[in-house]
């Protein structure tokens, strides 16, 4: 037979058999949109659920000061250069220097007295490793840094407590005989330095906080909760290297416990979806194999015909193998587009930002697994029934 | 026909065709046992992600304060009483009320706890009651043990140590538990250590009961800090309100009490609980559509390919009632012997995946709802699909359901 005669006899043979090959068809496409649709949501909402979680826990935050607790002031002092060294450490994303009171300065606002606040001197790269956005107004930019504009912005506890319900953008705020403009507030979950801090640009620290040290801290933030123990202990590494008179004083601290709550988190958020992700695979190639194997073994009295009638036993496998190659890929293009109408509409439900490379992955991972068990689901009975007596093929029930 | 020959017929008719009705049965156990353990699993994280969620960052504590005029002056007669405790406590979806004491903020004391010849400086002095515990499950004890009942109403000099006194003072080998400790005038027997913890104050802390620190230090005898722990991230909101009421109607206005929870975590926590049970719904409507949706398939092909013998048995004489009567048997037949053998396998999985991988006790009420769900599923699906097409093949005229293809 030529070939295209083969492909035409097979087209026509899955058109007239259409009824047969519906339920096959049907178990593709589900088991197709279930994979599809549930691969790619689930990894869209894991990685929702952990950069939110990231938020919350700050997990991904190391932070580099100097032990103070033998002396109220450790003598050592971090420099720009250390910041430097340490964004060059693999996984971290920013290293952000700051300048720091302690927390018990008394600031004025007009006639508003409040208590036990901290002027904390950053830069641009600091809103980086707080989670940080402006509630209102904006923070504080590299330009403000370089022209040391004589601005602040204020933590939630800070507006909360001097300004009540009135807006703080504009107004200005007396800090150790200075006064700044405030720009904005700072939102988002904050710990309590950051709530009770009023920032300025770091460029005006040397002259308006006037201590002894360039840096006093640096909060790195990691790109990967896995890796903070990791950077951790590199950053420690390379500061004692860099300060060796100082090495012992040199505090290095990341949240532990907060890492491993982050991490059983996501663990369990991983499991749910890989175990639903395992059953809605399994059922569907399962279903695909059953359907598909009964489609092809009730049709043993037409190979036995057909065998009757002259073909030989490759042809026939040939014309099933195209048979179960028409019907697996069509059924499994059904799927694929139903699965991808149903990420679209379910992403917006979900509120979640779907990643291409996910979908496509999730897809041709299908396509193969569907075609190869469709392919050996059509094969196997048909080349077993064209290897039969053709009068035992023929009687076959 | 009598149901005890009806019976006799289908079971040995499903003898018979065991081979084309193990793709039904199959499809009928994969589909009950992972309804089983998606369904109980996906409950039993949900919970664990929730009550990991709160201590996250302790994003459920609602926090009440009393502001001092001035941290100069912190003998001041503005304080929680212990009606105020009392009157919260009250509140049905409050779960615990802490009140608690701290030398730092908001006021300046200091303190330096000494033992031997060691001392370790500005140590912070918290006075906690009982209920603290239960609070921060954040607060692991590393070694002793927690404050008992009796010594928080007796004033027992006992205290907890955060883990970088212990190692200040002690170094990594000697043991600290049952030594005793120096702050301030008093001498404080150690009786526990704490773990490291989400908030670093606590390695460096020395918590005493609430009672020693009222009654025996000096600046600490007010409380002016409560933390309160509603039911669920749910209640948070309700609870603060309560909270605001009975705190502030009874209290002059110039007395600057603020009672505060974080409302971005909150709202992060319940966006992140909210996202996964979506994403944990669609699961189980995912399985639950391609498992009885396979059984449907399966079993609808297979009764309709015995189109052909229904037409021989109404051309012997049977009437479209024996016959749905017999389908109907038959499926209930593999029905039943899917639902066992998969309720059997999910429960395998079920256990073994909470014991050995997650170790947590399972809901057994969330348990049988799942296998009630997936059997009726099951059920339903495959007894419809068994049925339905031999109910039309039995409509039909016997020499055309004969000569069906």
């Amino acid at each position: 037979m030529k070939k295209d005669d083969l492909l035409v006899s097979c087209l026509r043979m899955v058109l007239r058999n259409i009824a047969r090959y519906r339920a096959v068809m049907i178990a593709i496409s589900m088991g197709t949109i279930g994979f599809v649709m549930f691969g790619t949501l689930s990894r869209s909402v894991e990685e929702k659920i952990s950069s939110n979680l990231e938020l919350i826990g700050e997990a991904t935050v190391i932070v580099a000061g100097w032990d103070d607790r033998l002396f109220w002031h450790h003598p050592g002092e971090y420099f720009e250069r250390d910041a430097q060294e340490l964004s060059r450490i693999e996984h971290v994303k920013v290293v952000a220097p700051l300048r720091a009171t302690n927390r018990d300065l008394t600031i004025f606002q007009g006639k508003v007295e409040g208590l036990l606040f901290q002027l904390t001197a950053i830069d641009a790269r600091y809103w980086k490793t707080v989670s940080g956005f402006a509630d209102r107004g904006r923070l504080i930019n590299e330009a403000d840094v370089a022209a040391a504009r004589q601005i602040c912005v204020i933590g939630a506890d800070v507006a909360r407590e001097m300004y009540g319900n009135r807006d703080p953008v504009g107004s200005a705020i007396d800090v150790l005989g200075y006064r700044y403009t405030v720009v904005g507030v700072l939102g988002g979950p904050q710990d309590d330095e950051a709530l009770r801090s009023v920032f300025i640009p770091i460029s005006l620290a040397t002259q308006h906080l006037g201590q002894h040290r360039e840096i006093v801290r640096m909060r790195i933030r990691v790109d990967s909760v896995d890796k903070v123990r990791q950077v951790a202990e590199e950053a420690r590494a390379k500061l004692a290297a860099l300060h060796p008179s100082l090495a012992d004083g040199i505090d290095v601290v990341h949240h532990g416990s907060r890492v491993d709550r982050v991490n059983l988190i996501m663990f369990l958020v991983k499991l749910f979806c890989y175990a639903s992700l395992v059953a809605i695979f399994i059922l569907g190639k399962t279903g695909l194999t059953n359907v598909m194997l009964g489609a092809v073994q009730d049709r043993t009295r037409e190979i036995g015909l057909r065998k009757a009638l002259g073909a030989t036993d490759d042809s026939i496998k040939a014309q099933f193998m195209i048979e179960s190659v028409i019907v697996s890929f069509s059924a499994a293009l059904i799927g694929i587009v139903g699965g991808v109408i149903f990420v679209i509409v379910l992403k917006d439900f979900l509120e979640v930002a779907i990643s291409n490379y996910m979908l496509s992955g999730s897809i041709l991972f299908d396509l193969v697994v569907t075609g190869a068990i469709g392919v050996a689901a059509g094969m196997y009975p048909s080349s077993k029934a064209s290897q039969l007596d053709i009068a035992t093929a023929l009687r076959f029930e | 026909m009598t149901t005890r020959d009806l019976l006799r017929l289908s079971w040995s008719q499903v003898a018979r065709k065991r081979k084309r009705y193990l793709g039904p049965f199959l499809g009928m156990v994969l589909g009950i046992a992972s309804m089983v353990t998606v369904i109980t699993m996906g409950d039993l994280i949900l919970k664990n992600i929730g009550s990991n969620l709160a201590i996250l960052g302790g994003a459920t504590l609602i926090k009440a304060n009393l502001h001092l005029v001035s941290p100069e002056y912190p003998e001041e007669p503005r304080f929680f009483s212990d009606r105020d405790i009392e009157n919260l406590r009250q509140i049905p979806a409050v779960q615990a009320v802490a009140p608690s004491v701290y030398s730092w903020w908001p006021t300046n004391l200091e303190f330096h706890a000494s033992y031997k010849k060691k001392e370790f400086k500005y140590v912070r002095v918290m006075g906690v009651d009982s209920s603290f515990f239960a609070m921060t499950a954040f607060l692991p004890i590393a070694e002793g043990r927690q404050f008992t009942e009796a010594e928080v109403q007796d004033a027992s000099d006992v205290c907890i140590v955060g883990r970088y006194v212990r190692e200040f003072l002690f170094g990594k080998d000697d043991e600290a538990v049952g030594e005793s400790l120096q702050v301030g005038s008093e001498h404080l027997r150690i009786v526990g250590v704490l773990g490291p913890s989400d908030n670093r104050i606590f390695d460096e802390v020395v918590l005493v009961p609430i009672s020693v620190a009222t009654k025996k230090i000096a600046g600490m005898s007010d409380i002016r800090r409560l933390t309160i722990l509603p039911q669920d991230i749910y209640s948070v909101e309700v609870v603060h309100k309560q909270v605001e009421q009975i705190l502030k109607d009874r209290r002059p206005a110039d007395e600057r009490c603020e009672v505060l929870f974080d409302r971005a975590r909150v709202v992060l926590v319940r966006n992140i609980l909210e996202v996964f049970q979506l994403i944990l719904y669609v699961g189980i409507v995912s399985v639950l559509i391609v498992s009885s949706g396979g059984v449907a398939n399966v079993m609808f092909a297979m009764v309709r390919e015995r189109t052909p013998e229904i037409g021989l048995r109404k051309a012997v004489g049977a009437t479209p009632r024996d016959i749905t009567e017999q389908f109907i048997f038959e499926s209930l037949i593999v029905a039943l012997a899917g639902a066992v053998t998969g309720i059997v396998l999910g429960t395998v999985a079920v256990v073994i995946l909470s014991q050995y991988v997650l170790k947590y006790e399972i809901n057994y009420f969330m348990y049988a709802i799942s296998i009630l769900v997936a059997s009726l599923a099951g059920f339903v699906s495959g007894v419809a699909s068994g049925v339905l097409p031999a109910k039309s093949a039995a409509r039909l005229d016997p020499v055309e359901a004969l000569r069906f293809e």
